[in-house]
């Protein structure tokens, strides 16, 4: 094969892929870490185990190839009733009605890839090394709102025919993309303990109507767009315990993953407004911080044919305070009322000589959240494995911050699916899940903030359902140990 | 590096069947595109408060308020000045000065920042100016859009000032450089020149265009 043989179909497959890696948030958050389905925890010991606890991966042997893709159907529908006496809000004009009141609507079809590659080998009697490569999306959110045709070709108000959460979102998409590698030990077949590591690529795309006094007047109506990047370390780690006869019949793993970046990260890019006429790119940072990740899980087999699962998360969403933008090289930090901290002090009081430093901020001062999900998995034969799994994923976003770009809910979710062994080295999965979302009504509640936080209120109530195709392959084999020398006849005893 | 173009077009390809690519670039162009077809972009041009003949002030001094409209932030929410405007003979005929007071913008009467004297400009003959101030920096007090957040701007008045130039009025050119950039030109921004019959007693609402149209009330 020559390289570029090679190279062009890697190149359009990691291409795709990435172009694809808009996804929907599928638990907390903008958290959309359910690739390998039910079968993706913290206990267990395919490529996906690289991700949600990288000691997973020496409970395996041999080499593992592992390529999963979740599809996910999403609806959502916003039917904005702003609070009238909300600072910036506009009434519509009569030539208007249903511009910036009403419903608005989404259908997406998005798909999230995961691929990974392990390999493990016991290099004692007591001791096992697994290491392994990934690539996933463990957060990310896009939205391609639906257009209001009752506002199509316009003759006076441009913006509306893009619907009535045009404020917050058009097009949008916030998304970090794991490169990780991993290592792992194992212990006797009883402890097994893993890092990871990589880089984190972050990467936010996002169009928002704006006026640049922040109002909902439709003749002022312009648009913000900021597109940016940003490379960040990324480290997890964790453990298994396996305690009885078999790694199989029982293990309880634990992981952390840190905040890509380590904490606060700055997303480079540039932002282009349109007030009444073009203007130059600005180049800005965003400031924001993403979570940490504890995953808990317990899997068993008190049959052979029967396993049964629970494991849960905890994010600590609550470091997601703010998306801050400012010049290159600024400082950005905003007071409790969204006032630029370095020309206003927490009590409102002017700051002799600062100089203001945020350009724009969007408050988020989200909460932590947690999920729990219990499964089990049925072997109807020694192949066909039958699975099925519920779960709830509490909501990180208060109603005093919600708004149409970065929707949340609390969530209860069912799946169910099939896994089978086609060949000796090669298996499949295919499952379904279905989440339900917890319809939200935050007309009145939503907080606002002062300049440079200020923004239209995102009053209303938000609807969403999400349904979720998840395919994986997962191809198998052990160069590594040795198979076991064939039986030799009885040696003849001699006299 | 993959490009936003390839990007585009692999996931046009891959997604086949899928909806859901975000394309932010060509959503901000279509904007553009239906904004400029309702708004065409417009050259800068000079507008006039009066028509005909114009005879020009008398030297002398008079207390003004003068209210700057940046047209593509706000329909109705002037940035005000107390203005001692100061028209004089120079060496190439009528001139003028102004010495500008940023007002409150809650209040619109407590002088807010430091004092500014810009000019001399020339009157023409037919009392048309032309007047390009220096940069201008406003205090965020005065700044009636975002509250507390300072303005600086270039800013060029143009307008007529005639005999008894009780109101004097115009379009404002230029650019915002801070809080956030826009021009000043498109939508047309605008300014008056209001005559104050007692100084400090301005009126409220005041003008903001040459058509007389008020600004929002104070709050």
């Amino acid at each position: 094969m020559t390289p570029m043989r090679f190279s062009l179909p890697l190149s359009l497959g990691l291409a795709g892929a990435a172009a694809l890696l808009g996804t929907d948030a599928l638990a907390a958050g903008f958290a959309t870490a359910k690739f390998g389905g039910e079968h993706g925890n913290p206990t267990t010991d395919n490529p996906t185990a690289i991700y949600y606890n990288p000691a997973g991966i020496a409970l395996s042997q041999g080499i593992r190839i592992f390529a999963d893709g979740n599809i996910a159907f999403r609806s959502v529908t916003y039917d904005r009733r702003p609070d009238p006496k909300a600072p910036g809000e506009v009434p519509e004009p009569a030539d208007a009605q249903g511009a910036n009141t009403g419903r608005a609507s989404l259908f997406n079809v998005v798909a999230a890839p995961m691929v990974g590659l392990t390999a493990g080998s016991k290099v004692s009697d007591s001791v096992g090394l697994a290491g392994g490569l990934a690539f996933f999306v463990p957060f990310g959110g896009t939205a391609v709102w639906d257009k209001n045709d009752a506002f199509k070709d316009h003759p006076k108000y441009p913006g509306a025919v893009d619907g009535t959460q045009r404020y917050y979102a058009i097009h949008g998409t916030i998304r970090t993309i794991y490169v990780s590698g991993a290592l792992a030990l194992n212990i006797k077949n009883k402890f097994s303990l893993g890092v990871s590591g990589g880089v984190a690529l972050n990467d936010i795309d996002s169009l928002r109507a704006r006026s640049a006094s922040a109002s909902s007047d439709l003749d002022l109506e312009g648009r913000s767009w900021f597109k940016g990047k940003a490379l960040t370390p990324q480290l997890g780690g964790g453990f298994v315990i396996t305690p009885l006869d078999t790694i199989d019949k029982l293990r309880i793993g634990f992981s952390y993953q840190a905040s890509p970046g380590f904490g606060e990260m700055k997303v480079k890019g540039t932002l282009t407004n349109f007030f009444g006429s073009k203007e130059a790119p600005l180049d800005l940072e965003v400031h924001q911080t993403l979570p940490d990740v504890f995953r808990l899980g317990v899997s068993f087999r008190p049959l052979d044919t029967v396993e049964v699962r629970i494991f849960g998360d905890y994010t600590r969403w609550s470091l997601f305070q703010n998306q801050c933008f400012a010049k290159a090289g600024d400082e950005c930090k905003v007071n409790s009322d969204g006032s630029d901290a370095a020309i206003r002090d927490e009590n409102g009081q002017e700051i002799k000589g600062g100089v203001a430093t945020v350009t724009n901020n969007l408050v988020r001062r989200w909460r932590d959240s947690g999920g729990v999900r219990v499964g089990a998995s049925f072997w109807v034969r020694k192949p066909l494995e039958l699975f099925v799994g519920a779960g709830y994923d509490s909501s990180a976003v208060p109603d005093s911050t919600l708004e149409p770009s970065l929707i949340d809910f609390h969530s209860l979710s069912t799946a169910f699916g099939l896994r089978g062994q086609m060949h000796k080295n090669l298996a499949g999965a295919i499952s379904y899940t279905h989440y339900f979302f917890v319809p939200r009504d935050i007309t009145g509640k939503a907080e606002h903030f002062v300049t440079p936080s200020n923004g239209v209120d995102t009053g209303g109530t938000y609807k969403q359902n999400i349904g979720v195709l998840n395919i994986n392959l997962m191809a198998s084999f052990d160069p590594f140990t040795r198979p076991a020398p064939a039986p030799q006849p009885a040696a003849p005893s001699s006299l | 590096m993959i490009s936003h173009r390839f990007l585009t077009w692999a996931c046009a390809l891959s997604a086949i069947g899928l909806w859901g690519c975000p394309n932010t670039e060509r959503e901000y162009d279509d904007f553009v595109d239906r904004y400029e077809t309702i708004h065409p972009p417009t050259t800068s041009m000079a507008s006039s408060g009066a028509g005909g003949g114009c005879a020009l002030p008398d030297a002398g001094t008079a207390d003004y308020l003068l209210a700057l409209l940046a047209r593509p932030a706000t329909k109705d929410k002037p940035v005000l000045f107390d203005a001692k405007v100061t028209t004089q003979k120079g060496a190439a005929g009528s001139e003028f000065k102004m010495e500008l007071q940023a007002l409150n913008a809650t209040d619109r009467t407590t002088p807010v920042g430091m004092p500014l004297t810009i000019g001399p400009f020339p009157l023409g003959a037919d009392g048309g100016f032309d007047a390009k101030l220096p940069p201008l920096t406003v205090t965020g007090d005065a700044n009636p859009l975002t509250p507390g957040m300072e303005i600086e701007a270039t800013v060029e008045l143009i307008g007529k000032m005639c005999a008894p130039a009780d109101f004097v009025c115009g379009i404002v050119n230029g650019n915002v450089t801070k809080p956030v950039k826009i021009s000043l030109n498109s939508p047309q921004s605008t300014f008056t020149l209001t005559r104050l019959m007692t100084p400090g007693d301005y009126p409220e609402p005041p003008k903001i265009n040459c058509a007389g149209d008020l600004a929002a009330p104070k709050k």
